[in-house]
């Protein structure tokens, strides 16, 4: 039995860093490790949860134990508890968003994120153990920053999409969805780099010239302090006259969440940055066909299971919806690769034994 | 490979159509003057994101639980936090009325937003119906001027 602990700026449930951590936790213990999780910001505590300042007792200077660093974002008090870990020490990378797409709006996301792309240089060269990656994307990043090639792997992030298939949807929200118009989804919290102009954009010629009675579903919750986003999105949809048929969630349940994919008759994802982007897992699994702009980790997490284009153009993202919609054998074709990618590469099953496996030289 | 036989799709080739497509779209849209929005829909309320928004309200609506403060560590973060508890205590006999206030106000927006909801609702289906005895009328119309004089004379005669 090793003493494992895993480390994250956050960990809440309904977050994919928070759910790939959560479920990390439950998957080594059902191994038969002591395993405890560590933060400074908890959403939601369970027994295993722990604040940082307990995790030099926890380790309790084992030089079997592992620690495993979640990075997603500049944290100098993780860093430096990471370097000073006398163990074994993993890293996962989960990407960290560039801090320019928060330019010009309030909060220090600027410099976190900055931070945090600068941190990646420090994880890179601090000798760790082992790289763990949501994607060949985010692992060409380290590579690139300087980490051994030799010791990454690539280890898609765990998912609730388990517990998603388990529930029953919200059949009120089911009910409302179903009269008659085309709902076109995207789920992801409300930040720049997630490209809803794009979408807004690509919405209003899809409304014009194509389909009049359609909705845009954005599902996702609004980023603390980012309220002027929202506002500069909701002018945008105005200014283009479809405010009324675009939709911002906060705050969805899973069961609604999973309303909305049932109901859904295309993902569509314009993001300008993704380190992987479950949602498009989600939409795969959930048999939800996908157009989405190639950005970043996107095009390696769709694969041949979408309509992925190199460019946000709105005409392209309009006509891929339109087709996707009318054509019923691209439609299913689309489903159907997106079911097989999913059990192929990232159901939660695969991604144990994946992670499993790059674990095993140090905790077997 | 999805088991109802169908040709496995060539990706390429579909998208190279559709940029084709697009691309004959956005020269179409280019020479047509823009549409107006469409006016003639009738007023139609936001309803999922007033819901959503009410759900972030109720969240908030409580006041007196205590921050969670993630930017404090160690003693800092017990200091701040018995703060937190001090002032929060302090402040009841405000905060609890505005509580109480917040979540009877909620309560009320949401009855009024659910019955809105229901109102737009049957408007819509009562026009649905108008626009399909409109066209009943217009089709019957269309049918008594394709008959004959004579025949609609019979008919006026009979009718009488």
């Amino acid at each position: 039995m090793t003493r494992i602990a895993i480390v994250s700026l956050t960990i809440s449930r309904g977050d994919a860093v928070g759910n790939d951590a959560l479920e990390m936790g439950r998957v080594l213990s059902a191994h038969g490790h002591n395993v405890a999780l560590f933060s400074s910001h908890w959403v939601k505590k369970s027994e295993h949860s722990r604040d940082l300042a307990e995790l030099d007792d926890f380790l309790a200077g084992d030089p079997e134990a592992v620690l495993i660093y979640h990075h997603l974002v500049g944290w100098a008090a993780g860093l430096d508890q990471l370097r000073r870990a006398a163990c074994r020490r993993v890293v996962k990378y989960h990407n960290v968003t560039p801090g320019r797409f928060f330019a010009g709006f309030p909060g220090d996301k600027v410099r976190i994120c900055q931070l945090g792309r600068e941190q990646l240089r420090d994880l890179a060269q601090a000798d760790c153990d082992l790289y763990l990656s949501a994607s060949l994307y985010n692992q060409g990043e380290l590579i690139d920053a300087g980490a051994p090639p030799e010791r990454c792997a690539v280890v898609p992030p765990f998912h609730h999409i388990d517990r998603l298939n388990q529930l029953q949807a919200d059949t009120g929200l089911l009910h409302r969805l179903d009269d008659g118009h085309t709902n076109l989804l995207f789920v992801g919290r409300r930040a720049p780099h997630k490209g809803h102009r794009f979408l807004i954009d690509a919405f209003a010629v899809y409304c014009e010239y194509y389909d009049r009675n359609s909705r845009l579903l954005l599902v996702g919750r609004e980023e603390h302090k980012l309220q002027s986003y929202s506002n500069l999105l909701r002018e945008q949809a105005s200014r283009l006259g479809v405010l009324d048929k675009v939709f911002f969630i906060d705050g969805a349940t899973d069961a609604e969440l999973k309303a909305y994919y049932q109901r859904a008759a295309v993902f569509v994802l314009a993001s300008e940055h993704e380190g992987f982007c479950v949602p498009l897992v989600e939409a795969m699994a959930l048999q939800v066909p996908i157009v989405a702009y190639g950005a970043a980790a996107v095009p390696h997490t769709i694969g041949d299971a979408g309509l992925v284009w190199d460019e946000p153009d709105p005409f392209l993202l309009a006509q891929s919806i339109d087709t996707v919609v009318r054509d019923v054998s691209v439609r299913r074709s689309l489903t159907e690769r997106g079911r097989r990618r999913y059990q192929q590469l990232f159901t939660n099953q695969r991604i144990e034994r994946d992670f499993l496996h790059a674990l095993r030289p140090l905790a077997a | 490979m999805s088991g109802t036989n169908q040709p496995d799709l060539d990706l390429d080739e579909l998208k190279a159509r559709i940029r084709e497509q697009a691309a004959s779209m956005r020269e179409r849209a280019a020479a047509a003057t823009p549409l107006p929005p469409d006016g003639s829909s009738i007023w139609s309320f936001n309803w999922l994101e007033v819901k959503s928004r009410l759900k972030i309200a109720a969240g908030l609506a409580q006041l007196g639980v205590m921050p969670l403060l993630p930017r404090f560590h160690g003693l800092k973060r017990r200091l701040a936090l018995a703060a937190s508890r001090i002032i929060l205590y302090l402040t009841r006999f405000l905060t609890t009325r505005q509580s109480d206030f917040n979540v009877c106000t909620l309560d009320a927006l949401r009855g009024m937003g659910e019955a809105l909801h229901a109102i737009e609702t049957r408007l819509v289906q009562q026009q649905e119906q108008i626009r399909l005895l409109e066209a009943t009328i217009t089709q019957l119309q269309l049918r008594v001027a394709s008959i004959g004089p004579i025949r609609r004379s019979e008919l006026e005669r009979k009718a009488s």
